[in-house]
């Protein structure tokens, strides 16, 4: 075995001392112990300090502790269920007046979002539509041709009771 | 070193391996145990408080030195615990959490009293727990008064250590937590926690090694 305190493993004699080694690695531990007085004397003065600190018994636990633990978590039981008591009540006062109109204003807004959605164009990528001033411009003159055509046949239609019967024939 | 030197708390295999299965076991109940305070099991945090409040309590006590104190940080421990039950995953030990949420509240409970006269509820307590902590039967003035030379001896060195290195060697001595669990609870490594062992014990060996 190499010694711990120069290899920097003195953890494995302070487990020594703590009776927290296999017995093989105890016996290891006593076997380099024996040829080495740097270990020797760690291993006494850390016996030293195991047996110092088993003189600290800690004083008995008070009876009232869990009396009061259970009283602080009934406290936080009760507060929290008179924050929840308190939540309903506060919903159930203002639910007739508060909670329709918001409910109805969401209803409409969920319609007419509804209706935008279904309105769209599904393929947003096809070619846009003529334009609607050609349209217009088309529409006028046809009516403009329309309106010459008229102007043209009241002009050559004859004044006279054979003109009436050509244009009543019409 | 003659072989009767060897420590008479080194356990055998068998010893040491039965104390194994029994932490395993005792740490699956303590899992299974908190997953039934998470269902609203009252009775199943009852058997947690019980396993666990002396522990916690005596860590804490050794920690802060005031009994009084130490009560009302274990009770906030507890609470913490009790708070905490509809989050609760067993992802790590439960005495590695447990202990994990105590060492926080003593470390801070340290930190903000650092600058304040602690000797006086050390006096004081010692004053008033001295006698009950002697364990063999009736001792005589004299003995009494060494015990309480050597105890009071004992707290200041503890005291002396830096907060982090006195919570290590508390779990280290007094709770018989690997260094793994304890490396877990003050957020280390391993490798770190021996380090930071070997150097409390460094210390202590220098101031107690007279005990011998």
């Amino acid at each position: 075995m190499n010694c711990p305190i120069q290899t920097k493993t003195s953890a494995e004699l302070i487990d020594y001392c703590a009776g927290r080694l296999g017995p093989e690695r105890a016996e290891a531990v006593e076997a380099h112990a024996r040829i080495c007085p740097a270990c020797r004397e760690l291993i006494g003065s850390q016996r030293a300090v195991w047996q110092a600190l088993e003189h600290w018994d800690a004083p008995p636990v008070s009876n009232h502790f869990d009396r009061q633990l259970y009283a602080r978590i009934d406290a936080e039981e009760r507060s929290s269920g008179a924050i929840v008591k308190w939540a309903r009540a506060a919903v159930a006062r203002w639910s007739p007046v508060s909670w329709r109109l918001p409910v109805a204003v969401a209803a409409a807004c969920a319609a007419v979002a509804l209706a935008i959605v279904v309105e769209m164009p599904a393929d947003r990528s096809a070619p846009p539509p003529e334009p609607p001033a050609r349209m217009e411009h088309v529409d006028i003159e046809q009516i403009e041709r329309t309106l010459d055509d008229m102007t043209m046949l009241k002009q050559l239609a004859p004044v006279g009771p054979h003109s009436e019967q050509v244009s009543s024939s019409m | 070193m003659n072989r009767g030197d060897r420590p008479e708390t080194q356990p055998s295999v068998r010893n040491r391996v039965t104390t194994d299965m029994e932490a395993v076991a005792a740490l699956e109940r303590d899992a299974e145990l908190m997953l039934r305070v998470r269902e609203g099991d009252a009775a199943s945090f009852a058997l947690l408080l019980e396993r666990h409040r002396a522990p916690v309590i005596h860590f804490l006590y050794r920690m802060v030195q005031n009994q009084s104190v130490a009560e009302e940080l274990a009770q906030e421990v507890f609470l913490r615990v009790y708070r905490s039950r509809t989050t609760y995953e067993p992802t790590a030990k439960f005495t590695t959490w447990l202990f994990r949420i105590a060492t926080h509240l003593a470390l801070n409970w340290i930190r903000d009293r650092k600058n304040e006269k602690a000797q006086e509820s050390l006096d004081a307590d010692t004053q008033e727990g001295g006698a009950r902590q002697i364990s063999d039967g009736r001792p005589n003035v004299e003995q009494r008064l060494v015990y309480e030379a050597k105890l009071r001896e004992v707290r200041q060195a503890i005291e002396t250590l830096p907060a982090k290195q006195r919570a290590a060697v508390l779990m280290h001595k007094y709770e018989g937590m690997e260094y793994s669990q304890i490396a877990a609870t003050l957020n280390c490594s391993e490798s770190a926690i021996k380090s930071l062992l070997f150097r409390a014990y460094e210390t202590l060996r220098a101031r107690l090694a007279h005990f011998a």
